[in-house]
């Protein structure tokens, strides 16, 4: 008689090699035979993790188009087989297994629209925080300023996109069709957060506004932010750049905390 | 453990959140897929805080492997007990499965041979798990596609000797009996006829695909003939159990599946004496 566990593990050498062993074990029944029973785990498991690669990257499967994806998605099933009880990180390797994996990594800014797509996700989920509105800047005593650090809300993400990515799968979305690949030396910074009302939202980075948030997210005080920006602004526009930064973040929903 | 009545309850699901919490349906309680919140926070568990003010929840999940041979995942244990302590639910429940091997996962919920040396692994694990959580767990048999050649007794068999030996509870799948005795042959009565009333924790009522040949456990239809039919037929024998309908495809509006949850309460009140409720209450 096969151990539980010689049974559990031909079972799983069906879902994931279509290894048959499994159909020896299997009473005869009715109308179905021994391996139309195994192809219904079989087919179940193959669906089940299809539909989470549909749903996680819809826009990246527009993109390939069905022939791809379909490709994609095979060799992902059988190469990435799911370690984590929750199907919502399934898909978490994707974005390595396109830049690895022929044809796919021959296009890299592929596994740049799976990455941004799982940013989305991480996003989506990430944990919750009361955030500051605007008044909180006139509760601020001017000399409290210099020394004041701010907490920012969990749910933001950074994105560093050296193709047009983000862009594409903007014009996916809304559906039109998405630009011809290109790459630039220096990335674009998206973030990537979940707004007030729950919502996941993103929008692209200038520099002086991505050097300062740097140093804000690192809990460095006001005053040290202000010296960062000073290659990258004349001084007398630096601390109302920042200022608008703030005003901008907080309207985001982006600071928890204020403290000196 | 609660071994209350709740009533009739739903599973819930994310399309019906708003209209949860602004319209606050005829629904006795919710039961949740756990894994969906076991997460940090966003819109899942904003609305689950919010609706767990005005309803019952109960926490069913899909990922305990109980009947794995793999070690128990104590992440995922952890990641349990964190939120039935903030969710506080009446109970929760999983499946009498497989679902991982070798630290893969098959997102399924695989049938177990019908062994002792399956009952005695279970009821080892069962243990294990319940004194990691800190309460009871209630398991639900799952539908099947195959039968084992060396199983050593029926399903129902099988259940009864796990209660006995184990002294856990169940998740009474109505829906699941019918797809397996489908799909195996059996008269879905001996099984019911079997399960007795005080090992029943909760009932589930839901749809499935009749392929002709077989039929597949699709949870995507609403509660055919068949099912209601044995629902009425083991609810005679139960008493009152804290009944519940799962869909998780094709999902209707709130209003429809709380009028198919009212077929559900017709049923209890046809079978169900007030001395009967009372004496469950």
């Amino acid at each position: 008689m096969p151990s539980l566990k010689d049974i559990q593990q031909e079972f799983m050498a069906l879902l994931q090699e279509n290894d048959r062993h499994l159909e020896k074990r299997i009473i005869k029944q009715g109308e179905l035979t021994n391996e139309q029973r195994a192809e219904i785990y079989r087919t179940g498991y193959r669906i089940r993790l299809r539909g989470v690669i549909d749903s996680d990257h819809e826009m990246l499967s527009l993109y390939l188009g069905d022939d791809l994806f379909d490709q994609l998605v095979e060799g992902y099933i059988d190469n990435a087989p799911s370690e984590h009880p929750s199907l919502r990180f399934f898909a978490e390797r994707l974005p390595e297994y396109l830049s690895k994996t022929e044809p796919f990594s021959n296009h890299p800014i592929l596994a740049e629209i799976a990455g941004f797509e799982r940013r989305l996700l991480h996003t989506f989920d990430s944990a919750d925080s009361d955030t500051l509105d605007q008044s909180v800047l006139q509760q601020i005593p001017a000399d409290a300023w210099p020394t004041l650090h701010f907490t920012m809300h969990p749910s933001i993400h950074f994105y560093a996109a050296y193709w047009n990515s983000v862009e594409s799968w903007q014009s996916l979305k809304n559906e039109t069709a998405p630009p011809e690949a290109s790459h630039n030396e220096q990335p674009t910074i998206w973030a990537i957060w979940r707004g007030p009302k729950k919502v996941t939202e993103y929008k692209s980075l200038q520099g002086a506004e991505w050097v300062a948030l740097q140093l804000v997210m690192q809990s460095k005080p006001f005053s040290e932010v202000c010296e960062a920006l000073q290659p990258h602004l004349e001084e007398e526009q630096i601390a109302p750049m920042l200022f608008g930064y703030i005003s901008d973040w907080l309207n985001n929903g982006w600071i928890t905390s204020a403290r000196g | 453990m609660s071994t209350d009545f709740l009533g009739f309850g739903l599973g819930l699901r994310t399309k019906h959140f708003s209209t949860i919490l602004s319209e606050k349906p005829a629904v006795d309680w919710f039961e949740i897929i756990s894994e969906n919140y076991m997460v940090d926070g966003g819109k899942p568990r904003y609305f689950l805080d919010q609706i767990r003010r005005d309803y019952p929840i109960v926490m069913h999940g899909v990922s305990m492997s109980i009947g794995s041979t793999d070690p128990l995942n104590m992440d995922y244990l952890k990641g349990l007990k964190k939120l039935s302590e903030e969710v506080q639910p009446q109970w929760m429940s999983d499946h009498l499965c497989f679902t991982t091997v070798g630290g893969i996962n098959s997102h399924d919920l695989l049938p177990l041979p019908y062994t002792q040396e399956t009952l005695d692994h279970l009821t080892q694990r069962i243990h294990q798990v319940q004194e990691i959580l800190g309460r009871e767990m209630v398991f639900e048999n799952v539908s099947s596609y195959l039968t084992y050649e060396h199983d050593q007794m029926q399903e129902w068999e099988f259940l009864a000797s796990l209660a006995t030996q184990c002294g856990c509870k169940f998740l009474l799948d109505i829906n699941n009996i019918y797809v397996s005795s489908r799909n195996h042959g059996f008269d879905p009565m001996d099984y019911l006829h079997a399960i007795k009333p005080e090992w029943v924790q909760q009932i589930h009522l839901a749809g499935h695909s009749d392929m002709g040949t077989h039929i597949v456990d699709t949870h995507d239809h609403p509660v055919p003939d068949p099912v209601w039919a044995l629902y009425e037929e083991y609810a005679k024998i139960s008493g009152p159990k804290s009944t519940m309908i799962e869909r998780d495809d094709n999902i209707p509006s709130m209003q429809e599946l709380v009028e198919e949850l009212q077929l559900a309460r017709d049923i209890g009140d046809r079978v169900w004496s007030q001395e009967k409720r009372a004496a469950h209450a």
